[in-house]
């Protein structure tokens, strides 16, 4: 390795008392560039080894004097072990240089694997079978061991070089590169090219690098004394559940560290205390560390939606997947006819349903079916549209028949909002197969159909009264047309358009009288219903 | 008017058209390509060639039951209770399969009985009037629970009034105010909107309060109702 053009004028600028005292703390040049607010490519670019810098700015003459064994040891220490580990960032960022990569790998094969971050992700990647799909999004997840040290050695600079402009501001945090962006800046062009993917903060494949290390006595020991205790105490509660939260919380969980502590717990606590306070309870400068930062890839995709128009022929096919103490109410749902077709194109983990509003089990959804999503969560693989057309056969080659889709298609994450919307303020149109008391009139007729816009108040229905909130909800029925069964006194058929929200039995048979006015006080008799469709959600989903 | 009375000749419905046939067998291949079809076309084809589930969009005359199961039947179990507090005072227990019970008079009433007619409802009994009380939310807060034997109202008939109570125990969930303006629903539609009050028991008050009451078979034989 030698010293590039790039690398001759960067040291050229920096404070060379500064940056030999670093370097005899065992600070790695990323660390050290971080702390002297360097920024950008230098951090991915060929760098000479740490006692190769040393030697040549202690040669450079007017330090040609100081501490002349301090190289040496160094230089030993190099030559058997490549670099000490890096008390800052416990290898993190400098066994993520190109150079301790090509350098390790060479050596000690199987150690080098584990450090590798690159290799680390590309397998992650193969073991969880994700398929890239052009983009992806890192996070990197830090051990909070990190801010500690960082802090200490702030702490130390500032004593140490009272008169330094560099290191005159109070917090650390706001005076020296991140390392979550060093470790970007060093990163990602690389893992660009080896997987290959362009970086991109909406990528729905997520990336995380979690860098764990278990600290020194000192660290744990500050750590333990500064516990407050809360993250456990919620942590009992049974509030932490990081199985069902996804991939935050995945990441999350591998963050904190070995006494318990979460990154968040640490960051509070450093921040409550002053610099003075923080110097009586830890070492500064931190203390060496024998072994660096054990590095784990997680690989997940952020949902993604598959979206279409259902419709329901059956009058036992619930929407969602319905049980009654272990026992199937129906003979299958939409929400599973749909989402366990789609799931195996997507090798997701699993899928949730969400539609624009329901219907009963017994109510078929026909005409222009109802909006619905399925959201697929850690999908490995995004299928084609020609994929999704055959997914759609699948469905609606089903020998039941009981449920078809169209428009089957991948969607984007504002439809969900749609739906919602859908549910609650979109028109709904019907289809009821009505039966009065006594034999139906064209006087009926003329008299239903002369109502437009009517404004009923509907107490929430005794059938949904035990888990609903007692309430009276005015709803608008829009228009009602009437159409008469041949042959039948009795029978007609109420098509009706309704604001979203109306429940249409309970409008026609009155529910006690709960719901007012209904067909039956309308027509001045007693109404029932036999069946009911919906033949229209009035909703653009296209 | 005529034809909505007098019913067609079903056979003539029934007659295979076999131009429907086919549309129906493209449907069964390809849902994509159901629509619905304006409801006049439908009318005047045969709605009949379309019996077979699933696309029996609108049933025909001779597939339609004399009247459907009527709601407060094929919802509710039916429950009684006579001579509560009074010979002949009977009520209802409708309970809906999801555990609310809708509490009514039963027509064996004594205040059907007698030859003044019932003036008025009176849910101002106990405490605080039975109106007053509402339930709130999901969980039905402030609600108020009565004991099997507490008064739900009284039913003015003149001088004399009838004293209706709770029958099982449970949470208070709503009394049927119009009762209080139109107490002639009590006799005119006794089993629905001739209501008193909906409850909500818990599983085992249920159960206890089940213990009491009579079926309605139980109560038809009781009260001397020809057996079906």
């Amino acid at each position: 390795m030698g010293f590039s053009d790039a690398v001759q004028e960067l040291l050229a600028t920096l404070p060379v008392h500064v940056v030999l005292e670093l370097l005899r703390q065992e600070v790695c040049l990323l660390c050290i560039f971080r702390f002297l607010n360097v920024r950008d490519a230098v951090y991915s670019i060929d760098l000479p080894t740490s006692a190769e810098v040393y030697s040549k700015l202690l040669a450079s003459n007017e330090y040609r004097e100081e501490d002349p064994k301090r190289l040496k040891s160094s230089e030993v220490d190099a030559s058997i072990t490549g670099e000490p580990t890096c008390l800052i960032c416990l290898g993190i960022l400098q066994h993520l240089h190109p150079a301790v990569e090509a350098q390790s790998q060479a050596h000690e094969a199987r150690e080098a694997f584990d450090r590798n971050a690159v290799s680390c992700i590309l397998k992650a990647i193969k073991d969880g079978g994700h398929s890239l799909e052009g983009t992806f999004c890192l996070e990197v997840s830090l051990t909070a061991l990190v801010l500690l040290r960082e802090r200490g050695l702030w702490c130390y600079l500032k004593e140490q070089f009272k008169g330094e402009a560099l290191f005159s501001g109070h917090d650390v945090n706001d005076h020296i590169v991140s390392l979550k962006e060093a470790v970007k800046w060093s990163l990602l062009e690389r893992l660009e090219n080896a997987l290959p993917a362009k970086f991109d903060v909406g990528a729905t494949l997520r990336i995380a690098l979690v860098f764990k290390h278990q600290g020194s006595p000192e660290d744990v020991k500050f750590l333990a004394a500064a516990s407050t205790g809360g993250d456990a105490k919620r942590k009992r509660h049974g509030q932490h559940e990081p199985e069902s939260q996804g991939f935050a919380a995945v990441v999350a969980a591998r963050g904190v560290t070995e006494t318990g502590e979460t990154l968040a717990a640490v960051q509070r606590c450093l921040a409550s205390m002053n610099n003075e306070l923080f110097m009586r309870r830890y070492q500064c400068p931190p203390t060496k560390v024998i072994s660096a930062c054990e590095i784990t890839a997680v690989i997940w995709r952020n949902p993604v939606f598959v979206g279409g128009r259902y419709l329901k022929y059956s009058r036992n096919v619930s929407q969602s997947r319905w049980l009654i103490e272990e026992e199937r109410m129906g003979q299958a749902s939409v929400q599973e006819i749909i989402g366990d077709v789609v799931m195996p194109y997507y090798k997701a983990d699993t899928y949730k349903f969400h539609a624009a509003g329901r219907e009963d089990i017994d109510v078929r959804m026909l005409g222009t079916g109802r909006p619905f999503i399925i959201e697929l969560l850690n999908a490995r693989k995004i299928p084609s549209a020609e994929e999704m057309e055959k997914a759609q056969l699948d469905i609606n080659g089903q020998k039941e028949g009981w449920v078809k889709v169209k428009g089957l298609r991948q969607v984007g994450i504002e439809v969900c909002s749609l739906m919602r919307q859908g549910e609650v303020e979109k028109q709904k149109e019907y289809v009821a197969v009505v039966w009065l008391d006594r034999p139906v009139t064209q006087g009926d007729f003329q008299r239903l159909s002369d109502m437009k816009e009517l404004e009923i108040q509907q107490k929430t229905p005794v059938r949904v009264l035990h888990r609903r909130s007692p309430l009276i909800r005015p709803r608008t029925i829009h228009w009602m047309r009437c159409e008469s069964i041949k042959g039948s006194g009795n029978y007609f058929l109420l098509h009706l358009c309704t604001q979203a929200g109306t429940y249409i039995k309970e409008f026609v048979h009155g529910d006690l009288g709960r719901t007012y006015p209904n067909v039956g006080s309308l027509l001045d008799c007693a109404a029932d219903i036999l069946q009911l469709d919906v033949v229209d959600v009035k909703m653009e989903f296209e | 008017m005529d034809d909505l009375v007098n019913a067609d000749d079903p056979t003539i419905l029934t007659g295979d058209d076999p131009a429907i046939g086919v549309e129906e067998q493209e449907i069964k291949q390809d849902g994509m390509e159901v629509e619905v079809v304006d409801a006049g076309t439908i009318a005047a084809s045969e709605p009949s060639s379309r019996a077979s589930i699933p696309l029996d969009l609108y049933p025909a005359a001779h597939e339609l039951p004399p009247r459907p199961p009527p709601a407060n039947e094929c919802n509710y179990s039916h429950y009684y209770a006579i001579d509560v507090g009074k010979p002949f005072h009977d009520q209802y227990v409708f309970r809906h399969h999801n555990g609310l019970c809708v509490i009514g008079l039963a027509s064996t009433h004594s205040a059907f009985m007698i030859d003044t007619e019932i003036s008025g409802v009176d849910y101002n009994v106990g405490k605080t009037s039975r109106t007053e009380i509402k339930a709130v939310g999901k969980r039905k807060k402030n609600a108020q629970v009565l004991e099997g034997n507490s008064v739900l109202c009284k039913v003015l008939a003149g001088e004399t009034f009838f004293l209706i109570r709770c029958c099982v125990r449970g949470t208070l969930l709503e009394v049927n105010e119009r009762l209080m303006k139109e107490p002639q629903l009590l006799i005119q539609r006794p089993d629905t909107e001739g209501y008193v009050a909906i409850m909500m028991p818990r599983p085992e008050d249920w159960k206890k309060a089940q213990a009491t009451l009579l079926t309605r078979e139980q109560y038809r034989e009781r009260r001397g109702f020809p057996v079906n």
